[in-house]
């Protein structure tokens, strides 16, 4: 028992620190006091210290808003083109997960830890639903319960506002139908709800969180594109 | 310097680690090329009839699509969208094109899917026949 236990737990310990590695180059190595919204900016357009044409590239970098602050990132170039380039010692998020949006992508370098943790919760909110459904489907009642529960548990570990923000980032996929991106909306939207009653109730747990599932889906509070004819094996 | 030296194998070493334990964890279990050829069959790919096939046809045309993987390498996920229709499988995001080949009736029973994965600028890098449900 107690060695079943010593190895979970130093599973746990390897994989936190393995996680810590993924982040902390860009987040504690790096370029110092650079803001990270604009190093994401340079990493993107391709410009890179040590480079003649870096200052120029760089000074060309329009300001940027986070949370409606405007950050003048040209502010920052002499000092980002004269630092090191960067050498990557583990991968980063988008190596590991290659399916985050932009603005995800962009989110993880500032909270690294929390958005790591957003994803875990994801994977949680999946299990939940699996153990409703007997698989993870696209725009169906899976597809409802997985924003649902996936927004009830952000709003749990972040409150209303960043759980918002992780929300609306993943959404940001320009790839997806617009019909689809709104359904998972209307049903991020509702489990933000749901999540901020159960809260507030202190009754949050796996069993509310499916039951409270089970009453919006029976209410017909969800937006369900296909019902999906389970069971054709 | 030694010190150094140490640290650094340590933390490589922890890292190679990690990586092994958490690797499985992302990707989930899949299934080799040869056992779908043997579970579902080898019908050839015809992408009109799988845009609009049921589940069972698209089983049986899993094996071709494995077997011409290249073809897809590099495509973009709108073209994939365009070629076999709209995903209706799930892989971690909904940026993954996702096609459910055999949908178990409950969780005793097993859900696959063929996972068109991707690199970080959405380009498929890998095709996978991944298991969608369930871990048991």
């Amino acid at each position: 028992m107690m060695g079943k236990v010593g190895i979970s737990v130093l599973k746990k310990v390897v994989f936190c620190f393995f996680l810590i590695m993924i982040f902390w180059p860009k987040e504690c190595f790096s370029k110092g006091e650079i803001h990270p919204a604009c190093l994401n900016f340079y990493e993107k357009g391709n410009i890179t210290p040590g480079e003649p044409s870096c200052v120029w590239k760089c000074e060309a970098t329009p300001n940027i808003y986070v949370k409606d602050v405007m950050i003048m990132c040209g502010g920052y170039c002499h000092k980002y083109c004269a630092s090191k380039p960067k050498v990557q010692i583990a991968p980063s998020l988008a190596d590991l997960y290659p399916g985050l949006t932009d603005r995800e992508r962009q989110l993880a370098s500032q909270e690294p830890i929390k958005m790591l943790q957003a994803y875990e919760l994801s994977f949680e909110a999946e299990k939940l639903c699996l153990s409703i459904y007997p698989s993870s489907q696209t725009n169906d009642e899976s597809d409802a319960c997985r924003h649902f529960m996936w927004a009830n548990l952000l709003f749990r570990k972040f409150g209303s506002e960043l759980s918002s923000e992780i929300l609306e980032a993943h959404e940001m996929n320009g790839k997806q139908p617009k019909i689809e991106r709104d359904m998972d909306l209307a049903n991020n939207k509702i489990g933000l709800e749901s999540g901020k009653k159960l809260s507030d109730s202190g009754k949050f747990n796996d069993e509310n969180l499916i039951k409270a599932f089970q009453d919006n889906l029976k209410s017909e509070n969800f937006i369900i594109l296909k019902k999906i004819n389970r069971g054709t094996k | 310097m030694k010190i150094l030296w140490i640290t650094s194998s340590f933390f490589v070493l922890l890292t190679l680690g990690a990586w092994a334990i958490v690797k499985p964890f992302i990707r989930g279990e899949t299934m080799k090329q040869e056992e779908v050829c043997k579970r579902w069959g080898n019908q050839d790919l015809k992408v009109n009839e799988f845009k609009a096939a049921d589940v069972m046809k698209r089983a049986s045309m899993a094996c071709s699509v494995l077997k011409s993987e290249k073809t897809f390498l590099g495509k973009d996920v709108l073209d994939i969208r365009n070629i076999f229709g709209d995903f209706d499988g799930f892989y971690f995001s909904d940026m993954y094109p996702t096609y459910m080949i055999q949908v178990g009736k409950d969780q005793s029973e097993d859900s696959w899917q063929l996972v068109f994965l991707i690199d970080k600028n959405q380009k498929i890098s890998k095709v996978v026949v991944h298991k969608n449900c369930c871990k048991r």
